[in-house]
């Protein structure tokens, strides 16, 4: 593997990972709408 | 002369490994002394350094010639410690006779069990409020302080490694010591010695090595914003069982080669937050406080010369370095975006703390931040990226471990 494709694939690897974390906050948004408030 | 030598083979087993290994060995002896000494001063992380610097000064110094396990009719160096070096598990059954450590390490160390039992300590301490409260920012914050993990993989196959050496090195970015212990077992069991004490070892160092970085990359009138208009949302009980119980399911769905790891952190959160006082109890003072003391002592027993000799040693301490120091630059970076989207009500402190060296950089941002504002009380809000931090290193190194073994 070269540099350059190396860091297309950690490019890769980090835009799924910020992807997922997105996909947490929404997670944490509708449990909050499903859950009461402290 | 030299048959009162021989009544002491550790002193001779010195003339009998090449001279380099002789020297290092003597090096690592005073190494392990400064551990113990900087842990007990508090200058480094005591908790870990105490019992891995005791390791690095034994496991050094009990060196003699022994019956080789892997071929008996040879003689080799070793110690009465462990042999990391065994496979099969003949060996292993073998070992465990001999070496007073091996069975601690064939069980917990080598499945990764050891990397769980922590996170699992981990999730049962780990407050969620500050996360729950303010989940958008503490996401925001977390994202751009894995710099490291992202940009440590090019540079490490730049620097020889392939890629799944380079995938367990570039997890040292997430600051996270059971991910790069479960990431370096997975993808790189030959360099998981020398990665794990390389991780462990920054670590300790980063709550007195980032407050460099903070005065080198924030201006004191940023270091001093108090956050005095920012509230902290709270959060019921019932959201953060259910957020856990919720994420830790899909998490697992989505990568099952790092299910171990999510299943253990969000245990603990769940045991935290059912309140079953026992298992509370069990969780933290005994399994996190068991497993940190033989994970410190195993590492410092793992690192015996013939590891510092290895020559990709110096390239694991400069990509360590680096992938820690893009990921506090990152972190910052992080901070200053949002205290510009605030207005200038954020301070930018908090962005290093999605470095997710739980707790230490939120204690770092904190300390900072104080040290300039007296009324500066910035932790409740370092907290939430702090634990973002740890969700977002388990995702990216999940990641890693999938996506890696595919090329």
């Amino acid at each position: 593997m070269g540099v350059w494709d190396a860091f297309k694939f950690a490019l890769n690897v980090y835009m799924l990972m910020t992807a997922i974390t997105i996909l947490v906050w929404v997670m944490i948004v509708i449990i909050g709408k499903f859950t009461k408030k402290g | 002369m030299e048959q009162l030598l021989h009544v002491f083979p550790g002193l001779i087993s010195f003339s009998q490994m090449p001279t380099e290994m002789a020297i290092a060995r003597i090096i690592l002896i005073f190494v392990g002394f400064g551990m113990v000494y900087f842990g007990y001063k508090d200058i480094l992380e005591p908790l870990l350094m105490i019992p891995m610097g005791v390791g690095v000064c034994l496991v050094n110094a009990g060196i003699f010639m022994m019956p080789d396990l892997i071929d008996p009719s040879k003689q080799k160096l070793g110690t009465m410690f462990l042999d990391a070096m065994v496979q099969t598990s003949d060996q292993h059954i073998n070992a465990m006779q001999v070496y007073f450590l091996q069975p601690i390490y064939a069980l917990t160390f080598s499945n990764g069990l050891i990397a769980c039992m922590v996170f699992l300590g981990i999730g049962a301490i780990t407050e969620l409020d500050f996360f729950i409260g303010n989940p958008k920012l503490s996401l925001m914050l977390a994202i751009p302080a894995e710099l490291g993990t992202f940009l440590t993989f090019p540079v490490a196959i730049w620097m020889g490694f392939n890629p799944k050496e380079a995938a367990a090195i570039a997890t040292i970015g997430g600051a996270d010591g059971p991910m790069v212990l479960f990431a370096s077992l997975k993808l790189a069991k030959n360099l998981f010695v020398p990665i794990s004490v390389v991780s462990y070892l920054y670590l300790s160092i980063v709550y007195s090595g980032y407050p460099f970085l903070i005065k080198a990359l924030v201006p004191k009138r940023f270091r001093g914003i108090d956050m005095k208009e920012m509230t902290i949302t709270k959060v019921s009980a019932e959201e953060k069982l259910a957020f856990s119980l919720v994420t830790g399911t899909v998490l697992s769905l989505l990568f099952p080669v790092a299910a171990p790891l999510f299943v253990s952190f969000f245990l603990g959160v769940i045991i935290r937050e059912s309140k079953v006082t026992r298992y509370m109890f069990f969780a933290d003072d005994i399994i996190l406080t068991g497993s940190t003391l033989f994970l410190g002592f195993i590492l410092g027993c793992l690192l015996s010369a013939d590891v510092v000799v290895e020559p990709r040693m110096m390239k694991l301490l400069i990509l360590g370095f680096v992938a820690l120091f893009l990921s506090g630059v990152g972190g910052l970076l992080g901070g200053y975006a949002v205290c510009w989207l605030s207005k200038g009500k954020i301070n930018p402190l908090i962005g290093i703390a999605g470095v997710s060296c739980v707790p230490s950089t939120a204690k770092v941002a904190h300390k900072c931040a104080n040290a300039v504002n007296e009324e500066a009380f910035i932790l409740p809000f370092a907290m939430g990226p702090n634990i973002a931090g740890v969700i977002t290193t388990a995702v990216i190194t999940a990641i890693y471990v999938t996506k890696v073994q595919l090329l």
